[in-house]
């Protein structure tokens, strides 16, 4: 398989609306319990955008560059083996270019000092990020302030904004089923997909803002590779 | 021998120049009666430690400056560990913090934090050194030891708290206040050496109280039970507030800090008691040797003296004896007459005479068990060297030595330099195994080579400063590489008859690009086209082609070469003729394989102040740098990029004005990677022309 290919029969396409994830100015959360594979779900959103030439900004509050780059060096090659990709290295090298690692102490993260560092690489032509991924934001505390400034900056800078958030299997539910830590910052949200452990794999619900609710629209985390995979 | 571990500490002075690191150093060995005499260190000021450390060595005769020095204080043995002056990255210095357990970092308490400050800082919290903090020169105009505390905690990003609060200060500094035994310390006697404890003056009992609440309060967040006798108001104790800091410090998130005059002899002996009851000893610290048994996988040393020695030469010294070869001891015991093998050669020896440097001295001694640091004689190996048990095949280092990626040539200006430069170079070689040398077969120059343009400068400075070698430079050169990347056949028929017996040989085969090995060489004639006698003549020929592309003339690598059909002659086929047929078919096939060129990248992690980011992403960027990251630590910031190393030249200057000399930068290589079509098109150019200035 080549590497365009990837992205056309990759199971995002089925849950895309309007021919994107999340469009531009768009806010989207992945939510879960601690440790069942946020991480790996945006990761592979952005390779995903990273191989249809989208450059990706990936924020992590409190882990390294090196292990941020290790994630993504693992998913890439998961995903190149199980679609036995031809010349997975050269590629990986030529998308590379199109990612920014970025990564703060949880105390030093603020939306201002992110967008700041946004302007200067902009403005310098360092890096023109289209997608911006924060991942290990603490939901909770209350977040709906930040929340509001993440959906101004994203419409300012015609960025889609995922972040990633810790929710707990004993959470309450509001009745659109979004957990009770997050439902003050839901209303700025676009989209939210919760991630499940389940007997067959991870399972991705989708609570808001995505197609659902048909068989060919269920998604679902591989443990094994933490591919994603219909 | 002592052989109570937990009283040994291994530790670095850490200092910038002027802020007193030599006076300290020598105040400490007089007071741990190592020396016996003090002398007054003044420069044209009259005023602090300004003679260099060699000059003062020289002077002295004591050996301050040497690898280790040993020296005891209340029960406890200290090796003092002479940390690089030098900065940069190379070997060498990573070998000597790597044999530190704690350091000592010495400030000025009226420069305060400077930018070679922050340098040394970092160059320890990358080694996860725990440091302890000794503001000296309290007694010199402007002294401020709580600025200097606040830029610890915003400049450097340490937790720093005030062990001590000083006694008057500039003309008035008198001694110390002990914020733990809560006492009041004056020097007395003719050099300080009178401890003299007194209570606390009144008038300063508020102040007092209040940092030593500070003291407390960051302390006990490494204590449950100071958490808890606070909570309940129970008296403190000096051992439990100790214990506290103690584990906050090996945590490396709290910097006690000490403060004094050593130039005046005062604060000295309480730092000597801090650097015993707070930084670590040997088994506070884990250290992994790696398995070469089981692919370099790590395996942790214990500090018991009875398990199989495991050794690291850290530091050669050339003396009137010999070689001079200081050595740390992880696990086991070394003894005189034990067999001990070096992991490197795999050659074993005999432990013969052990000793121990102190500053005016030398002392043998019988063994050496884990935690300790030593020298042995006469023995034949390198610096970074394993020493260990027969029995046992793990390292201190890996064995993965990198290939050079930067050349530069060096000329003697005279004679005398010519016998100083081979000198050097014989034993920087041994030093440190990322440093080739090498004389240029067509050009018959010396060149030297390693891991990036700063570790040749750092060589090249140490040369003249060193050995006295007075030598010019050449431009340094990058080792560019040449590869295929598509298959190409050849059929090549070598021909000659110029009277007498001819020359004859054909090779049929192809080349293709070979991703795990620098060369293969494949045989798969059949039938006797080619005579077996003549394949290794073939063989010789292609790899010869290796060392210099025909296009660029860079060494070739990743080529698989395959025969499959030949034909030669009864009488005129020769060895002689099958090289040159290989040499003809390679040229032939070369071409067609679509050569590139490939250049070494490297991983550069740049360390910079939060406010300089953009201006030193600005500068990656510029180099044809690809940023893979920021990371923000609060005042600092670490950029990490991969940066073609022929855009890295000059780089170390350009950072340096663009952040008013703050941030710093290390480099090492990563791998390598075609370059892009414009360079390689430079490359071509500039490779034409050399060939032409040959002819």
């Amino acid at each position: 398989m080549i590497i365009q290919n990837l992205t056309t029969t990759h199971p995002f396409r089925r849950i895309e609306k309007n021919g994107a994830l999340l469009p531009p100015g768009g806010l989207g959360a992945v939510l879960s319990p601690a440790g069942v594979g946020k991480t790996a779900f945006v990761v592979q959103v952005a390779i995903d955008a990273m191989i249809r030439e989208e450059y990706v900004l990936h924020v992590s509050l409190g882990d390294s560059i090196d292990k941020i780059t290790l994630w993504y060096g693992e998913l890439f090659q998961n995903l190149a083996r199980h679609h036995d990709l031809e010349q997975s290295d050269d590629a990986w090298r030529n998308i590379l270019l199109r990612r920014f690692i970025m990564t703060f102490k949880v105390a030093a993260f603020s939306i201002p000092v992110l967008e700041e560092r946004i302007a200067d690489l902009v403005g310098q032509n360092i890096f023109k990020p289209s997608i911006l991924i924060i991942d290990g934001l603490n939901f909770d505390e209350d977040q709906s302030p930040r929340a509001r400034e993440l959906k101004d900056l994203a419409a300012r800078r015609k960025l889609s904004i995922w972040v990633t958030g810790n929710v707990h299997r004993e959470d309450t539910r509001d009745p659109d089923g979004i957990p009770s830590p997050f439902v003050s910052s839901a209303p700025f949200f676009d989209a939210i997909l919760e991630l499940e452990p389940g007997d067959s794999g991870i399972a991705v619900t989708t609570l808001r803002g995505f197609a659902g609710g048909t068989d060919d629209t269920r998604l679902r985390l591989d443990p094994a590779t933490m591919l994603i995979q219909a | 021998m002592a052989k109570n571990i937990d009283r040994v500490r291994n530790i670095g002075i850490s200092a910038h120049i002027d802020s007193g690191k030599t006076t300290l150093t020598e105040r400490m060995l007089f007071y741990t009666k190592r020396i016996h005499a003090m002398h007054d260190v003044k420069g044209k000021d009259g005023i602090g430690a300004t003679m260099d450390s060699m000059e003062l060595e020289r002077e002295r005769g004591i050996t301050i400056a040497s690898a280790a020095t040993f020296c005891e204080w209340d029960g406890y043995e200290i090796n003092l560990i002479d940390t690089p002056g030098h900065v940069d990255f190379t070997v060498e210095v990573e070998r000597s913090l790597r044999v530190l357990d704690g350091a000592v970092l010495v400030l000025c308490s009226v420069g305060g934090v400077q930018s070679q400050s922050i340098t040394v800082d970092q160059q320890m919290k990358r080694y996860r050194v725990p440091r302890i903090a000794f503001i000296n020169k309290l007694d010199r105009s402007g002294a401020n030891p709580f600025r200097v505390i606040d830029q610890l905690r915003s400049k450097l990003g340490h937790n720093a708290v005030a062990m001590q609060i000083p006694l008057g200060l500039e003309s008035e500094f008198e001694g110390i206040i002990d914020l733990v035994g809560m006492k009041a310390i004056r020097f007395g006697g003719a050099n300080g050496e009178d401890m003299l404890v007194d209570d606390i003056p009144p008038d300063m009992m508020n102040e007092v109280s209040a940092r030593r609440e500070e003291l407390v309060e960051a302390a006990s967040l490494f204590s449950d039970e100071l958490t808890e006798a606070i909570l309940n108001e129970e008296h403190i104790s000096e051992d439990l507030l100790l214990a506290a800091i103690r584990a906050g410090t090996l945590q490396r998130e709290i910097t006690p800090v000490f403060m004094g005059s050593a130039y005046k002899n005062k604060g000295v002996q309480p730092l000597l008691n801090g650097i015993t009851a707070l930084l670590p000893g040997p088994r506070d610290i884990t250290t992994d040797a790696l398995d070469r048994d089981n692919a370099e996988a790590p395996v942790r040393l214990e500090s018991d003296p009875e398990k199989p020695v495991v050794a690291l030469a850290f530091k050669l010294e050339d003396g009137p004896y010999g070689q001079l070869t200081y050595i740390r001891v992880y696990q086991g015991t070394l003894a005189k007459g034990t067999t001990l093998m070096n992991v490197r050669t795999g050659k074993k020896f005999k432990v013969g005479r052990l000793v121990r440097m102190h500053a005016d001295q030398m002392e043998d001694i019988d063994g050496l068990s884990a935690g300790y640091i030593g020298a042995l004689f006469g023995i034949d190996c390198a610096s970074g060297d394993t020493f260990t048990s027969p029995e046992l095949n793990v390292s201190m280092t890996s064995m993965y030595v990198p290939n050079p990626v930067i050349s530069l040539s060096i000329t003697p200006k005279d004679s005398r330099s010519q016998v100083a430069l081979s000198k050097a170079l014989n034993r920087f070689t041994k030093e440190d195994p990322t440093f080739k040398t090498r004389v240029d077969e067509e050009t018959n120059e010396t060149i030297i080579e390693g891991m990036g343009e700063l570790h040749l400068e750092v060589y090249v400075e140490r040369m003249r400063r060193e050995y006295n070698a007075d030598v010019d430079t050449g431009t340094p050169r990058v080792a560019y590489r040449e590869t295929i990347t598509r298959r190409a056949d050849f059929n090549y028929t070598h021909r000659k008859q110029t009277g007498g017996a001819g020359q004859y040989g054909r090779v049929a085969g192809y080349l293709e690009p070979a991703h795990e090995d620098d060369f293969e060489f494949i045989n798969e004639i059949t039938g006797g086209a080619i005579p077996t006698q003549f394949i290794p003549a073939c063989e010789k020929g292609f790899h010869e082609c290796m060392k210099k592309g025909p296009k660029m003339e860079f060494p070739v690598t990743g080529v698989r070469v395959v025969i499959n059909d030949g034909q030669s002659h009864s009488v005129d086929s020769s060895e002689m003729a099958f090289q040159a047929a290989a040499r003809g078919a390679f040229r032939e096939a070369y071409v067609k394989a679509g050569p590139v060129i490939h250049e070494p990248i490297m991983k550069v992690v740049v360390e910079t102040p939060t406010e300089f980011q953009g201006a030193a992403m600005g500068l990656l960027n510029q180099r044809r740098g690809m940023i893979v990251g920021a990371q923000d630590e609060g005042v600092m910031c670490v950029i990490e990029a991969q940066v073609p190393l022929a855009e890295m030249f000059g780089f170390s200057t350009v950072l340096r004005s663009s952040t008013q000399g703050q941030a710093q930068f290390t480099m090492e290589f990563l791998h390598y990677r075609q370059v892009p079509q414009s360079i390689a098109e430079t490359l071509a150019t500039e490779a034409a022309k050399r060939k032409k200035a040959a002819v």
